[in-house]
């Protein structure tokens, strides 16, 4: 079974974020959000972790530190505002927010700016707008369109080209009557526009009739009528006159009949023609503008949306000015006779609580320092370059998990935290498998994944009992079913089709705890999650895991229930010194044939998946999976009996002590070990004892066995020393 | 003046109606024995290729009882108008009534 955990070891190579080839724009880095989760750590400890989260090699704007403070304590949020306050008046966040205050006053003012030239506008546009016209679909109203269009006609237009214009318009508005608006009736509105710049003039017709194809009547009767005819000459008079003639339909039903002529200007020297010249001018912009932003009726609606785009801007920077407090303290509501789903709930609740937005969650325990380039080396997994596109787009990575790391060891590590074996090749090989696990610190997760695969899980929970609404910002995204919850949650993630990631490079170091009492209760809580975890999402069964990741899990779950196998193989050697009862009929050679061979191959696994890693911590690891057999038979039982457990936080401060008393299996068995070999010694010393070569065997093994657990009486006796 | 000679002297806009007026006008003194009708555009200010679509109208009924249709005084957008649609070869419009006088009525 271990033996295929480590089968596909994958070792990650990676470039860090701002090495990307081909590079990945700064204002497309996703938005990271740093959970520090603490309950009742000390205030500086998660000063220090906070501190260095915000020093993190990573864009201001872009990284924003939550601490998640369980225990709603005053001190802690005081410590939280006044760090706020310290990052704010950084050198890095200073000019972050200078810039945004620069870009903001820009805008500002530049808003002012419209506001003062949008009362020009108006004035202008009231002189302009008479330069539009709707009437009735009647001959009789030609007579007021064409005394309207005399009066538009400025001195710097010759009166030929005028009265040719005038013509057209005649023209014009006689096809909108005769032809268009034949059969509707005489309320329908005929709308014309007349622009005149400076050396054009354009009229436009609005008619609400039936289209139909100018273009093809003037190639066909482009050479006009006979002379004798009656009707017919309305196009070609438009066509001669007209440099451009077009009819085309607009929007809501109606069709436009351009009609453009250019003309000379008469310069006359009078202010009443420069006014003209420069309306036309004025006239002219409006339209360049108009042509430039499609959809915009009048230069009115264009300046209207330029100023609410620039009001948002302007709100936006805001906005991001606001953001630049990067170190915020999230405490949330612990009302009284709710569960609240310790880890998992207060995880959840920062998600959930609208406060918190990033794309992507470090989630870190209090006392884990993260080195400064903890994203440049992580963010990198969530990108995928895509050729197609030309550019980096998000892909499914679910999370990526770095390995645990301690600074405070005691020389020799009695309690056996170094974990080079589990971080090394035990989560590569997941990793092959891709069922790398979250250990719940020092991991980066997509929120969306988070999110997407909490609410599958929690509309499950909905649907068995609706009263779970109550708790829904409490269990949705991190599984709370379980005081483990970061196995659980990798374990939904994978069998959502989300991929994982392990990080094989230590990016952040954490404290340890020093006492046997926090160790015991850490490592019983890790055993008793972990059997919960089988028995309400046995991973075998649960759907959407490879076959690969059911292994995986079931492999960690499972090598929890060797408690039972080593107290029998711890227990032979004892049964057989006052019992005389041989555990192994075939003992001898038959035995030695099977054992050894099994045994060296035990071995070698070890040392070649342990390759690398100091046999002394290799020795370690396994002196606690035999020593903590107790433990783990404790878990399973208290989790098949249905007792209520509990998460406990596990203290990080030393907890002074002796601890003997928590390790009496132990030390009754050594002491057996010891009378067993006292009491052979004497029935060999008085001749009664037969085959004492068998005895000697058992005694070397038995001794063995005390080694390995030897550790752990080690481990309660430590004290540190004194400095 | 003689009197078969009938003067018409439309005013503002001739558009396809106003000009059908006009010709029902001259259809009416061809029938009361005028032969010579004489349309002053003076103060027509504006004309449309229906009113000009009309006067050829008008002007056939004149030809076909064997009278003549004459224009004077055309404003400058008539005239354009005129140009614009090659009408002046057909009704070679005089430059007012003085011209009318002198060419027509002394010719005939």
């Amino acid at each position: 079974m271990f033996l295929i955990g480590l089968w596909s070891p994958l070792v990650r190579r990676t470039t860090p974020l701002n090495r990307l080839v081909p590079t990945l724009p700064l204002t497309d880095y996703p938005a990271v959000d740093v959970f520090i989760t603490c309950y009742s750590e000390p205030v500086e400890m998660v000063r220090e972790t906070a501190k260095a989260a915000l020093a993190m090699d990573y864009p201001a704007t872009k990284l924003c530190v939550y601490i998640l403070d369980d225990g709603n304590s005053a001190e802690m949020r005081q410590m939280a505002e006044e760090l706020c306050l310290e990052d704010l008046q950084s050198p890095i966040i200073r000019k972050e927010s200078d810039a945004l205050n620069i870009a903001r006053l820009q805008q500002e003012s530049q808003l002012k700016e419209l506001e003062n030239l949008n009362l020009t506008i108006t004035d202008i546009e009231t002189y302009l707008s008479t330069f539009e016209l709707t009437v009735k679909t009647d001959y009789s109203e030609l007579t007021p369109v064409l005394s309207w269009f005399e009066q538009l006609k400025p001195d710097n237009v010759p009166t030929d080209v005028w009265l040719e214009c005038q013509t057209i318009l005649g023209e014009g508005f006689d096809n909108a009557i005769c032809h268009a608006h034949k059969d509707l009736p005489s309320s329908t509105p005929v709308r014309i526009e007349v622009i005149i710049l400076s050396s054009s003039i354009v009229i436009k017709i609005f008619d609400q009739g039936p289209w139909f194809d100018l273009e093809e009547r003037l190639q066909t009767h482009g050479g006009g009528v006979e002379e004798t005819a009656e009707r017919g000459r309305g196009v070609s008079i438009m066509s001669a006159v007209a440099d451009y003639v077009s009819y085309t339909p607009t929007q809501n039903n109606q069709n436009c009949l351009l009609l453009a002529r250019s003309y000379d200007s008469i310069l006359h020297e009078s202010e009443q023609n420069i006014r003209t010249r420069l309306n036309s001018l004025i006239q002219g912009l409006q339209h360049l503008i108009l042509i430039g932003n499609a959809g915009k009726r009048d230069i009115q609606t264009f300046f209207e949306s330029r100023k609410k785009e620039i009001e948002k801007s302007i709100y936006d920077q805001q906005i991001s000015l606001g953001n630049l407090a990067r170190c915020r303290y999230i405490a949330r509501p612990k009302p009284k006779g709710q569960p609240h789903h310790a880890k998992a709930g207060n995880i959840n609740y920062a998600i959930f609580s609208g406060e918190t937005q990033g794309d992507l969650i470090l989630t870190l325990d209090a006392d884990h320092i993260p080195k400064s380039h903890f994203l440049q080396q992580v963010v990198p997994y969530f990108f995928t370059y895509n050729i197609n596109l030309g550019g980096y787009e998000s892909n499914q990575l679910g999370f990526v998990q770095t390995p645990q790391a301690f600074y405070n060891l005691p020389p020799n590590d009695p309690f056996g935290h170094e974990a080079h074996l589990f971080y090394g090749p035990i989560q590569q090989g997941k990793d092959g498998m891709n069922s790398a696990f979250y250990t719940g610190t020092n991991a980066l997760l997509r929120r969306e994944a988070l999110v997407s695969v909490g609410l599958q899980n929690f509309s499950d929970e909905f649907a068995v009992d609706e009263d779970r609404l109550e708790e829904f910002e409490l269990v949705g995204g991190v599984s709370s079913a379980s005081i483990t919850e970061d196995m659980n949650t990798a374990m939904r993630l994978h069998s959502a089709g989300w991929k994982s990631a392990y990080h094989h490079e230590v990016l952040a170091v954490g404290l340890a705890p020093d006492d046997l009492s926090s160790t015991l209760k850490q490592k019983l809580r890790w055993a008793q999650g972990t059997i919960q975890v089988l028995l309400r999402e046995n991973p075998l069964t649960k759907a959407g895991l490879s076959l690969g990741q059911r292994l995986q899990y079931f492999q960690t779950m499972y090598s929890y229930f060797s408690g039972f196998f080593v107290l029998i193989f711890i227990s032979c050697p004892l049964i057989f010194f006052f019992f005389d009862i041989i555990p192994v009929k075939a003992y001898g050679l038959d035995f030695a044939l099977y054992f050894i061979p099994a045994f060296i191959l035990n071995r070698l696994t070890f040392i070649a998946a342990g390759w690398g890693i100091p046999m002394k911590e290799l020795w370690r690891s396994e002196q606690y999976a035999i020593a903590l057999f107790p433990l783990f038979i404790q878990a399973v039982w208290s989790v098949f009996t249905g007792k209520d457990i509990k998460f406990k936080v596990t203290p990080k401060q030393r907890q002074s002590g002796m601890y003997l008393h928590l390790i009496w299996p132990q030390i009754v068995i050594t002491i057996l070990t010891f009378l067993g070999i006292f009491w052979c010694i004497y029935r060999f010393s008085f001749g009664t004892l037969e085959n004492p070569i068998i005895y000697l065997i058992n005694s070397g093994w038995a001794i063995y066995n005390v080694v390995l657990l030897s550790i752990i009486i080690r481990a309660a006796m430590w004290q540190p020393q004194e400095s | 003046m003689q009197n078969n000679v009938h003067i018409l002297q439309p005013v503002g806009v001739l558009d396809g109606n106003t000009t059908n007026e006009l010709r029902n006008q001259i259809r009416e003194s061809i029938q009361t024995g005028k032969q010579m009708i004489l349309v002053d555009l003076q103060e027509v200010n504006f004309m449309n290729s229906s009113g000009i679509g009309a006067l050829v109208a008008a002007l056939k009924d004149v030809k076909k009882a064997g009278g003549g249709l004459f224009l004077c005084s055309l404003s400058d957008q008539v005239r354009i108008i005129f140009q614009l649609t090659k009408m002046e070869r057909v009704f070679k419009p005089l430059k007012d009534r003085a011209e009318f006088e002198m060419k027509v009525l002394q010719l005939s």
